[in-house]
């Protein structure tokens, strides 16, 4: 392959010079204006081979990392800080998708994020209503604060993230953010069994990164089918659009601990939730065991 | 003329007359002594009542005030130990005396024995004649309190002995007077001016309900100061705990515990002579999801060791919970679980450390329970590598549907080998009746 055309920001080139050189300034053959280009950030070299793509700075093509060269064979993708430019060899071929994308209907499509967000939002509501000691009355401003805090969530992730995905992905993030919440809610209470269970408070705080890193995970993903992003650049967003999800999250974690209230050690830090059963390979220890008095008696 | 000698021997005539009186009414206490008006009293010993201050060194103003009088060989003054404690608990306090003419002098501190609130302090000269201590009369005699209450000048008052407290951790008098204060560690004389008592608290809540100690535990005081036994004050006042929580507490284990019923188990009530018990249940209103028998038991032992802490409290309840609806099984036990909690007294964090829990199912009456154990122990009194500590248990049974019960035991200030014998004896007691 020794001719191509390359799509970048509407805008269609056909080099006929090269090297051709793709960075941030002026001087380059294609100027590419996005967050994480370097001014020289990739050239695209002839060779007896064909032509080969040069990553000086971290590039990403189809998806994979350049390690110094690559032959282009084929259309391919070519993502460059938070720019794509689709490198088209073959416009009879078609250009590849991220996989990742195809697997996302079931989370990002309209009609399933509101699923996962009405999930969400019920999920809070059905804990309200098993923590309500009188006569259950339907709770708006439960209802109220966290349509709203979800919502706000989704619309400070989507302004942080639509300069460089360059199109709406508010039903993406809604689902995303309603599957955080969801998941956090259920690590919640796999931490309330294991606190009953075992008697300590620190499956919370495993919880907690669980939530965390469950957290971190999804808006990578997100961020790697949607913008899409790679390499050091995923990772900065994915942590940018995290923070004030983990900040939620760690809130709410804090918040029910009484950290707010009381410096760390000047209360008693144990399990404050019951459940009807023991896990079936706990027993009831006799009380001699539990306070030490066999020990004790054997000792006098 | 002759009228006015009829009066004057009618005067005398009546005073004698009353002086025999009360004479008879306590002759077994009086023997041989002379029985004193209660202006003879005042006149006689006023000079050997004190005001006793503690001052900041710092602002040269008086923290605390109250009353002391003259013992031992004439330089001892007793007090309560409540009136010198700051000159223990803070840096750069010391102590003065203050007489009926406004003279004041240094004074150290010599012995303090904190479970009775008794504190000996020595001036660095005699100060008058020491009071002669005597036994409690018969209930109903006549008692005087000096002191110098709210600093507005030293005073005496009259009141009715009632005799020790029955239903009591601590010996103490029952003195039906107003004792104010800052009359705090002055004497309660009988008609013979023997020292009964050394006057201690007052009922915030009851009218004319003041306490004494009882001159016998000064009296042991002085014999201990007098052999050296306070020159550590710290360390004496770690032995006098543990020591007292030694004696409550193996005379609790000792006592046999009446039992009732609540819900379906049998629990341990008043399980010594200072504790009550009351009803504790809550009243249910219309849409309230559970009811809520319960009964709460506590005793009235309080050690004072300084204005932000007080020891030695001693509670425990019982609790049956019930769903009064067909509720979810897991909303009855999301509801059980917010009742599942600990309630530590705020302690000074120069006083108590960080708090330590562990938690495990138990079988209490052959029934599971989830129990948690917290303390918080003290960082000034230990011994043997063991401090005292603030304890608290909760137990909740699970297993029913949407029934419950639950047991809260605090203990304030106690060993905490001694108190989780004592808690785990409470929970042996327990026993399933349904």
């Amino acid at each position: 392959m020794d001719k191509i055309k390359i799509e970048c920001n509407g805008q269609m080139y056909q080099p006929t010079r090269f090297p051709l050189r793709i960075g941030r300034v002026w001087g380059n053959d294609i100027v590419v204006c996005a967050p994480g280009v370097a001014d020289d950030h990739a050239r695209i070299e002839k060779t007896p081979e064909g032509l080969v793509l040069h990553a000086v700075a971290e590039a990403h093509l189809d998806g994979k990392k350049i390690r110094g060269k690559s032959l282009l064979k084929h259309n391919g993708l070519l993502t460059i800080g938070a720019a794509t430019l689709r490198l088209w060899s073959d416009s009879e071929q078609v250009m590849p998708k991220s996989q990742c994308a195809r697997a996302w209907g079931v989370l990002a499509h309209p009609v399933a994020a509101l699923v996962w967000f009405v999930s969400a939002l019920f999920l809070s509501l059905w804990e309200n209503y098993l923590n309500t000691e009188k006569y259950y009355i339907f709770n708006w401003h439960l209802l109220f604060t966290l349509t709203l805090t979800l919502l706000a969530l989704v619309w400070l992730l989507h302004g942080i993230v639509s300069p460089i995905a360059r199109r709406h992905l508010v039903f993406p993030l809604l689902g995303v953010v309603s599957l955080v919440s969801l998941v956090s809610h259920l690590l919640d209470q796999a931490a309330y069994w294991y606190a009953f269970q075992f008697g300590t408070g620190g499956f919370g705080w495993l919880m907690l990164f669980a939530s965390a890193g469950a957290c971190i995970w999804l808006l990578r993903v997100f961020l790697r089918a949607f913008v899409p992003l790679y390499g050091k650049m995923l990772n900065r967003y994915a942590l940018l659009l995290a923070l004030p999800v983990l900040l939620l999250l760690s809130y709410r974690f804090l918040q029910s601990r009484d950290f707010f209230a009381y410096r760390a050690g000047s209360y008693p830090s144990y399990h404050h939730g019951l459940l009807r059963e023991m896990a079936p390979w706990r027993k009831a220890m006799p009380l001699e065991r539990f306070f030490n008095l066999e020990k004790e008696s054997k000792t006098r | 003329m002759t009228g006015r000698i009829l009066a004057a021997t009618a005067i005398v005539l009546f005073s004698l007359l009353s002086r025999a009186a009360d004479r008879a009414a306590s002759a077994d206490d009086t023997a041989a002594a002379p029985s004193l008006s209660v202006r003879e009293l005042f006149e006689k010993y006023r000079s050997s009542v004190y005001q006793i201050r503690v001052i900041n060194d710092a602002t040269g103003q008086k923290t605390s005030i109250g009353s002391g009088f003259v013992v031992g060989d004439g330089t001892l003054l007793a007090t309560n130990y409540h009136v010198v404690s700051d000159v223990i608990q803070k840096d750069h306090h010391h102590l003065e005396y203050v007489d009926g003419e406004d003279r004041s002098g240094a004074l150290s501190l010599v012995g303090v024995d904190v479970v009775n609130d008794l504190a000996l302090v020595r001036a660095e000269k005699v100060l008058g004649t020491p009071m002669t201590l005597g036994g409690i009369p018969v209930q109903g005699a006549p008692l005087f309190s000096l002191g110098n209450p709210h600093d507005l000048g030293f005073i005496i008052i009259d009141g009715i002995n009632n005799g020790l407290l029955k239903k009591s951790a601590r010996e103490r008098i029952l003195f039906s007077a107003s004792l104010n204060g800052g009359m705090s560690g002055g004497p309660a004389l009988d008609r013979n001016g023997e020292v009964v008592g050394v006057n201690v608290s007052h009922l915030i809540d009851g009218d004319n309900i003041s306490f004494l100690v009882p001159a016998t535990h000064l009296a042991a005081l002085l014999e201990k100061s007098a052999v050296g036994g306070a020159a550590e004050i710290d360390a004496s006042i770690t032995g006098q705990l543990f020591a007292d929580n030694r004696l409550y507490f193996e005379e609790v284990l000792n006592n046999h515990w009446p039992k009732a019923g609540i819900g379906h188990f049998s629990v341990p009530l008043a399980m010594n002579s200072d504790v009550r018990c009351w009803d504790t249940s809550l009243d249910v209103d219309e849409d309230d999801l559970l009811a809520v028998e319960s009964v709460s038991c506590f005793n009235d032992r309080s050690t004072f060791i300084h204005n932000d802490l007080s020891i030695g409290q001693f509670a425990y309840s019982f609790t049956h919970y019930h769903a009064r609806k067909p509720i979810f099984s897991a909303r009855f036990y999301r509801l059980y679980s917010q009742d599942y909690d600990l309630r530590f007294d705020a302690r000074p964090l120069r006083d108590y450390g960080d708090f330590s829990c562990r938690a495990d199912f138990v079988a209490i009456a052959g029934k599971p329970f989830k129990l948690t154990l917290c303390r918080q122990p003290s960082k000034r009194f230990h011994r043997d590598g063991e401090a005292i500590a603030d304890i608290r248990a909760t137990a909740a049974w699970i297993g029913a549907a949407r029934e419950g019960f639950g047991i809260k035991v605090a203990l304030n200030g106690v060993q905490p080998s001694l108190g989780e014998r004592v808690i785990a004896h409470l929970l042996e007691r327990i026993s399933w009746t349904k």
